[in-house]
């Protein structure tokens, strides 16, 4: 009996301090991360997984690491292809291990990012695919909508790109884009007064957005040279 | 704590059929009867857990019972004395006297709801003082075969009645020194069931006087025919009605003797004397001692419980560190709560830089390069 429960008292004791260094790690790593010291984030997540290679908390971290650094440097539009790769393989690992709805948004716009870095490098690669599982892992990831609506307008799929247009501003009458984007497809087509309306609808939500502003000045203006042309 | 864990020593007393008995000692030298029954074979909770809470004249007192090395035990007060089985014949009138006794016991026993269930010679004790002493309660099958009613055979629960039966068996045994009924198989036995009546009884008992057996009369044994009458008959309603009517037909009985005068005095005398003879011849016999599995389980147990509460306060001192840790010392906010910061971050940023970043001029210039080969 006594013998049992010293054997449990070391052995929780021994937990214990594994807990602590393990959780040291992952706190310095967790630490780094939020003040922007990433590579030292790196470093961190990074040992606490060779102790580990099942923990979620240094996997979320390690990846979290990576987007950090690849988001960085998408800022200053410098090279993100392999940053975003090495993002995304991570998040890949990750759901091995923790496929719940909490690491489900920054997967999601990994993959948005990879597809859109992708296309920056190769215009011609087929990213549906990394889109569509971005939008199946979170459904209200609307740049991930809004670019795959983009690509079908540049595919020649007009009426799959609007539906999605309309569909992201019905879910989300906030998302400036899309009214963007739509307005755009329509001036393309020549139907300025939808374009207008888009526009006007779009600033209405968002009074600062300079491209509606803009685009809406334009349309305004094409459609007062219409009437006075005669042409509406 | 329980006294199981202050025996000290034993000696081995006696083994039976369901159990073996010691004599052990426990704090301050006292001295008790230990009965510890073979694996597999337990005593009735109900009778002896009512029992332990009585201390009646005439019955022996259980201290404890329970479990220990998965058998189950009794200790009870270690009685000195000799049982009746090793005293018999006896003087007629001293065995009505003491018969009285038993019977006295048993009605008190009966107030509380206690039947014995397991009459016979050697659980009827005689202490030093030739005073009865009931032993062995909480019998669970139906007893020894020559002193059980017949009904305890069917499954029958002890009751007052069978009692009485086993009364008259014992009382039968008190005076002639041999069972009523002879044989060893159960069958036997039930074939002299089927054959009891009270003038048999009698006409056997003045057979065994005349062969010299015993030193009764006939009239003497004339006086026991009332008895065996009322109590070795084999359908329970047959019977005396109970003890209180039995006591009665003892004490007419004892009256026809001679009563409880001179005569009994010097019977109870000799009885002392043959208890003390069979005491110091049991004390010469060297008693075995043994070594119980458990006898030093009192020490081990504090020992144990000494290092179990170290143990304890050990493993709370370390879940309180860990917490103190956890608290103070730990990561401050999980990575999770960094993750969510982030991707508000990220959205914050997306949002304001979409118009030109995600759609244009950026995208559209990538799209401008995206446009299907086939309408290049």
């Amino acid at each position: 009996m006594v013998g049992k429960s010293l054997v449990l008292a070391t052995l929780a004791l021994s937990m214990g301090v594994l807990c602590a260094c393990r959780d040291g790690l992952i706190s310095r790593g967790n630490d780094a991360l939020r003040i922007g010291d990433y590579d030292r984030a790196v470093k961190n997540f990074s040992a606490a997984l060779d102790d580990n290679p099942l923990d979620r908390d240094a996997r979320y971290g390690l990846a979290l690491s990576y987007y950090a650094i690849a988001e960085d440097k998408e800022k200053l539009k410098g090279a993100t292809l392999p940053l975003w790769e090495r993002t995304v393989a991570e998040f890949r690992i990750l759901w091995n291990v923790d496929s719940t709805s909490k690491i489900r948004a920054a997967y999601s716009n990994s993959l948005f990012y990879l597809a859109k870095s992708t296309l920056g490098n190769n215009s011609r690669a087929n990213v549906l695919p990394l889109l569509d599982r971005s939008i199946a892992l979170d459904s209200a990831n609307y740049f991930s909508f809004n670019l795959k609506a983009l690509i079908f307008e540049n595919l020649g799929r007009i009426d799959e790109a609007k539906n999605i247009y309309v569909y992201t501003i019905t879910r989300d009458s906030s998302f400036v884009s899309a009214y963007v984007n739509l307005g755009n497809l329509y001036w393309r087509e020549g139907d300025v007064p939808s374009a207008w309306d888009i526009w006007s609808m779009g600033l209405k939500q968002d009074s600062t957005s300079r491209s509606l502003r803009y685009w809406t000045a334009v349309a305004e203006d094409s459609l007062k040279s219409m009437i006075d042309s005669g042409k509406l | 704590m329980a006294l199981v864990d202050s025996l000290t020593s034993a000696s081995f007393l006696h083994r039976g059929g369901e159990a073996s008995i010691y004599k052990v000692q426990g704090e301050s030298s006292r001295t008790y009867s230990f009965k510890w029954y073979n694996r597999g074979v337990s005593f009735d909770k109900g009778t002896i857990g009512k029992l332990q809470k009585l201390n009646l004249p005439g019955v022996y007192r259980i201290l404890e019972s329970g479990m220990v090395e998965g058998r189950s035990y009794i200790i009870y007060d270690f009685v000195e004395g000799a049982p009746s089985a090793e005293l018999s014949p006896m003087p007629l009138a001293f065995a009505l006297h003491s018969m009285r006794k038993v019977v006295s016991a048993l009605q008190a026993l009966q107030r509380a709801g206690i039947s014995h269930g397991d009459i016979n010679p050697s659980n009827v004790f005689f202490d030093r003082s030739a005073v009865p002493v009931l032993m062995d309660f909480g019998i669970v099958g139906p007893g020894v075969l020559h002193f059980s009613a017949p009904e305890r055979f069917t499954g029958t629960a002890p009751s007052e009645k069978s009692d009485l039966f086993s009364l008259g068996a014992l009382l039968y045994f008190w005076v002639s020194g041999e069972t009523l009924l002879k044989g060893e198989t159960f069958e036997e036995i039930r074939e002299g069931m089927g054959k009891l009546s009270s003038e048999r009884i009698g006409l056997g008992l003045m057979d065994m006087a005349e062969a010299g057996k015993m030193a009764l009369s006939p009239e003497d044994l004339s006086v026991l025919d009332p008895l065996w009458k009322g109590l070795l008959q084999p359908s329970p309603e047959s019977r005396v009605e109970d003890l209180e009517e039995l006591d009665e037909l003892l004490e007419i009985a004892l009256e026809k003797l001679g009563g409880e005068g001179v005569h009994l005095a010097r019977q109870q005398e000799q009885l002392c004397k043959s208890i003390s003879g069979i005491i110091e011849k049991n004390g010469a016999k060297a008693l075995e001692n043994v070594d119980l599995p458990f006898l030093k389980r009192g020490k081990t147990s504090k020992t144990r419980k000494k290092g179990f509460y170290l143990a304890l306060v050990l493993f709370i001192l370390i879940l309180v560190t860990l917490a103190l840790f956890m608290v103070f010392g730990g990561k401050g906010t999980s990575v999770d709560e960094t993750g969510a910061l982030l991707m508000q971050k990220t959205r914050d940023s997306q949002l304001q830089s979409a118009p030109d970043s995600v759609n244009m001029p950026d995208m559209e210039g990538v799209l401008e390069r995206l446009k299907p080969e086939e309408s290049e």
